[in-house]
């Protein structure tokens, strides 16, 4: 016979494993109802939202640490509006999301702080969810190296001296245009290397 | 951009460097929001440019040294004369150490940059096309802490290879001992 604890438990994973295939919407009405799956409905939620988040804040922060900042706030605003029942289109998050995220980057950009700082009971729910793989610097060392010498250069000046596409093309006497096809071919490169083994 | 088509790479990697134009960037950003396949992809973008502008770039020219010193870097300078042999200690005291590379042709027109573990050999690293400081005649190799986790030997030999305007090559050569402090 199973404890009231492992009930609980089972019950949990049970609701886990339904609402990780449901839509947006779904899991919307689930967490409004407030009912047993509301609370791997919010988890689903966010893993679902984290990386889109953080891809918003890199574009316009510029800075992974402030992607991340920006990700637990824009998280927490979806989590306490989705229990209030106050995103008017479920089927819809991915707008109310993108409109948060303008908002705090707004904020962000003109205060140039950081974030309001997060409950405690919340951050648990929200952290964890945002970090990145780390990176296997060997690897792109090598795979940068097997570049081709325009390729290369490119790349570095792009994104280790943070260039625009039209410096980099009046620094190699080239186009902006060819500067983008170098670019991104020679990231496209890199990631059949690096998922190859770095070899 | 419907749901149903989905972003092509070079738009992500665009979008990423901040080199869409308004309006495109505005239709990417509903759609990535959207699409998990697409983020998914953009993803890998991202990955791969930040863990690029993590490595710092390997060698740079004297100005890109001062916009990280204007950045808050904490830098350290040490200088190797071609032929010598020298510990480069690296630590939680500093973000970069900088290894003056000296007697470089500073005239040459084009120099290439490779670096080879001692024990076998392997390349860690080769740039082409590499600034050289043309008032001391250096290229400035930045070594950073974080390449402590690097699971190549840290004993190494750089090579500077330049070609000067008639087309003659010369090479110096530098042995370098990284010490990784905790």
């Amino acid at each position: 016979m199973l404890s009231a604890f492992e009930t609980e438990r089972t019950a949990w994973y049970g609701h886990a494993v339904t609402v990780e295939r449901d839509s947006d919407g779904d899991l919307l009405r689930r967490i409004a109802g407030g009912g047993p799956g509301a609370a791997p409905a919010e988890g689903v939620l966010c893993r679902r939202f984290a990386p889109r988040i953080r891809l918003y804040g890199l574009r316009h922060l510029r800075s992974p640490d402030r992607a991340r900042d920006l990700t637990q706030s824009v998280l927490l605003g979806l989590l306490e509006a989705a229990r209030s029942g106050r995103i008017r289109e479920p089927d819809h998050v991915d707008r109310f999301v993108l409109g948060t995220c303008r908002h705090f980057v707004q904020r962000m950009k003109h205060a140039d702080h950081r974030t309001l700082p997060l409950p405690e009971d919340e951050i648990s729910r929200v952290t964890g969810v945002v970090e990145p793989r780390p990176f296997d610097t060997a690897a792109l060392l090598r795979c940068l190296s097997a570049l081709e010498q325009r390729a290369q250069r490119v790349v570095l000046l792009s994104y280790t001296e943070d260039l625009a596409a039209d410096e980099i093309a009046r620094r190699l006497e080239t186009t902006a245009g060819n500067v983008r096809v170098l670019r991104h071919r020679a990231l496209a490169s890199l990631r059949r290397c690096l998922e190859g083994g770095g070899a | 951009m419907s749901a149903e088509l989905h972003a092509e790479w070079a738009d992500l990697v665009d979008y990423l460097a901040g080199e869409l134009d308004a309006g495109r960037e505005d239709a990417l950003e509903a759609h990535l929001m959207a699409c998990e396949r697409c983020a998914a992809e953009a993803e890998h973008v991202a990955s791969l440019t930040e863990g690029i502008r993590s490595l710092l770039p390997p060698l740079a020219s004297g100005r890109t040294l001062e916009a990280l010193r204007r950045r808050g870097l904490r830098i350290e300078e040490t200088e190797l004369l071609p032929g010598s042999d020298r510990k480069a200690v690296l630590g939680p005291h500093l973000d970069v150490l900088v290894l003056r590379l000296r007697g470089v042709d500073p005239a040459a027109v084009s120099a290439t940059f490779t670096m080879r573990t001692i024990d076998t050999g392997d390349v860690v690293l080769q740039l082409h096309d590499v600034p050289i400081d043309p008032a001391s005649g250096s290229v400035l190799l930045l070594c950073s802490p974080h390449y402590a986790s690097l699971s190549t030997s840290p004993d190494v030999v750089a090579r500077v290879t330049t070609r000067d305007g008639a087309g003659a090559e010369a090479v110096s050569e530098y042995t370098i001992r990284h010490v990784f402090q905790e």
